[in-house]
């Protein structure tokens, strides 16, 4: 199969006052198209960074970024957004959701960046998360489960080729987290590619791959 | 590039309603801000208006009482001696001189003498004191007199010496208890006078008799002579040039014609002096319109301060919204989509704040317009000027004050969504 996400010799160095701090020493990963993929390692060993230049927040300061065969690292800032509007998905731990739109709103935000009409294909997405009746509530009217499933309709509202997800499940309880993984199971099975970096050895399980770091060296 | 300018535009309607969005859900924390644009925008309204009222009220004034004139007095005494004659001689304009104006000038269209006296105006129920203005027919066009009802006194009436009179409109309620004196006699200083016209009210009008024109009787000049002069002496003359750019030549012919019947040396400028409308108006419309610069100003520096408020909220919300912005830069935004979005948001509010202080201003005005004032003070006038000047106002203030957050929220680091806690 095709490698989707191809990292080769990628180095991160963060600046930490006057101090140069390099957290990724030189990692290469490969995922497939279709592919879900885990990473896990302990605090401090580059996951999230990792998950950062995968999802094209960041630039690597090393090495290379190809996504579907093409350089990410040499694109600029705005090509870089279009990239992330267009082709991923996010989902994150605390599920970043905007507090004062409503659940329709925030799940057709990628839209409004990548220029789609909103409104209809979000309301498709929340109703196939199980939120069709709350369309119109704010993320403080919503449970942390429901918090979440926004979070999955709004990262595939923009229909990405790829979702990349921090932690999802840390933040839920054990029934929760096997629906949203369940919701992740449907998504592969659909051939979306997924990278989650995760420290939970359920989400782990559901993976086809893990890929693990240790001090910023895969292990 | 025209592509980004259309996603842009497409993303404005969104943005706007986020922006509506953010202001209802968190109104507790703009209100002093937004107070402070209502006030802002009310002051730039109102200051406008009555810099535009009081202009206004400065050409209807002139306008009322004609605005073309020049009044030629007398009653000075001579600086200069010539002709033999000793200084401070007291010269007295006479019919002679009005005649030699009226036949011997050619830049003057029209031109009229004028005495006025004081005197008891009577009819078989009332009495009043007022002013009478005895006048050539002229005086109609020169002073812009409009007739209400009847006739103006003419040449004719002048010719045969009829006693005719054309009274103010105000007046003819006050002396006649039906409120018609058309074709009635009144008595001036005890000599009967035929009402023959009513003058339109004028209200108040500059230059010469204020709020008094309304009660003032107006009648032919030899009438005037017969009456309140022993000689046919005048006490000005009211001229209007035939182009209102020829007033400097037209005072230079009056002198070439006056001087002599009077023996002034031509150096002499105290003996007769001319009082020139468009003269006067001239710098004073300039401070008018100095006046009005100074209070649009003031309103705009009013309104500039509450723009210092309105960035400091904003650079506060992106402060509190680090992570949301973050979020929106992780799901696509590009920086100027988040330099757009605070821009909205911040227009949102101070077209909001304006909008409110803008309708809170007109009330005020329109209280201002139903209240009685004094003739002399004119009211604030809202007019389309005032609001598009307001409006662009507070475009800038809305635009500057959100250079700095929108500035801010365009460097947010997409990565700050995962890192922030």
């Amino acid at each position: 199969m095709n490698a989707l996400l191809e990292l080769a010799g990628v180095r991160k160095r963060f600046q930490l006052g006057e101090k140069e701090v390099e957290i990724l020493h030189g990692v290469d990963i490969e995922v497939a198209e279709g592919e879900f993929v885990a990473i896990m390692g302990p605090s401090g060993s580059g996951k999230t960074t990792c998950l950062e230049i995968l999802g094209a927040l960041s630039r690597p300061s090393e090495g290379s970024y190809r996504f579907d065969g093409r350089p990410i690292h040499q694109l600029d800032d705005d090509s870089l957004a279009d990239l992330r509007a267009r082709r991923m998905g996010f989902v994150f731990q605390t599920f970043n959701l905007m507090p004062r739109m409503s659940a329709v709103r925030n799940a057709a935000l990628p839209l409004l960046y990548a220029g789609v009409p909103r409104g209809e294909r979000a309301r498709e997405l929340l109703d196939r998360v199980g939120l069709g009746h709350r369309l119109e509530h704010r993320p403080a009217q919503l449970s942390g489960g429901e918090r979440q499933r926004v979070a999955i309709a709004r990262s595939l509202s923009n229909r990405p080729r790829l979702i990349l997800a921090d932690e999802p499940t840390g933040n839920l309880d054990e029934a929760t987290s096997r629906e949203i993984l369940d919701l992740f199971g449907e998504f592969h099975r659909e051939g979306r590619t997924l990278v989650v970096v995760t420290h939970s050895d359920e989400v782990a399980c559901r993976a086809e791959r893990v890929i693990r770091l240790r001090d910023g060296y895969i292990a | 590039m025209g592509c980004a300018l259309g996603r842009r535009l497409r993303m404005l309607s969104p943005l706007a309603e986020d922006g509506v969005a953010e202001l209802r859900s968190a109104w507790r924390s703009h209100a002093l801000t937004l107070v402070g644009l209502v006030w802002g925008s009310a002051a730039v309204v109102l200051l406008l208006s009555f810099g535009v009222g009081f202009t206004q009220f400065l050409d209807l004034g002139v306008r009322k009482t004609g605005d073309r004139w020049t009044a030629v007095q007398s009653e000075y005494t001579t600086a200069e001696s010539g002709g033999g004659a000793r200084p401070g001689r007291r010269i007295q304009l006479t019919v002679d001189d009005f005649e030699r104006i009226r036949a011997g000038v050619p830049s003057v269209l029209h031109a009229a003498g004028e005495i006025l006296e004081a005197a008891s105006v009577e009819t078989s129920h009332r009495t009043r004191a007022t002013v009478v203005s005895a006048g050539s027919p002229e005086t109609r066009w020169i002073r812009n007199h409009v007739i209400q009802r009847g006739r103006y006194y003419d040449a004719s009436d002048e010719r045969s010496g009829r006693r005719v009179a054309v009274i103010g409109a105000e007046l003819e309620e006050i002396l006649f208890v039906d409120g018609d004196g058309l074709g009635r006699s009144l008595q001036i200083d005890g000599v009967p006078f035929e009402v023959v016209g009513v003058l339109a009210p004028k209200g108040f009008q500059l230059m010469t008799n204020r709020d008094l024109h309304d009660r003032m009787v107006f009648i032919p000049l030899g009438a005037g002579w017969r009456l309140f002069r022993d000689r046919r002496e005048i006490d000005h003359i009211y001229v209007e040039p035939r182009r209102i750019d020829d007033g400097a030549r037209m005072q230079t012919e009056i002198r070439a014609a006056l001087w002599p019947l009077h023996y002034l040396p031509p150096e002499e400028s105290e003996a007769i002096r001319f009082e020139s409308v468009p003269e006067i108006m001239g710098p004073v419309r300039k401070v008018f319109i100095a006046l009005q610069v100074l209070l649009g100003v003031v309103g705009t520096v009013t309104l500039a301060m509450s723009g210092v408020s309105v960035a400091n909220l904003m650079i506060a919300i992106v402060g509190s919204r680090r992570r949301e912005l973050a979020m929106r830069r992780a799901c696509g935004a590009r920086r100027g989509d988040l330099l757009l979005q605070l821009m909205v948001e911040t227009l949102v509010i101070v077209v909001l704040g304006g909008a409110v202080g803008v309708a809170v201003a007109l009330l005020i005005t329109t209280l201002l317009g139903l209240a009685p004032l004094p003739p002399a003070i004119p009211a604030p006038q809202v007019s389309a000027n005032v609001l598009l000047t307001t409006f662009a106002v507070l475009t800038a203030v809305g635009l500057v004050a959100g250079i700095a957050p929108a500035r801010i929220a365009a460097r947010v680091d997409p990565s700050a969504a995962l890192r922030v806690t």
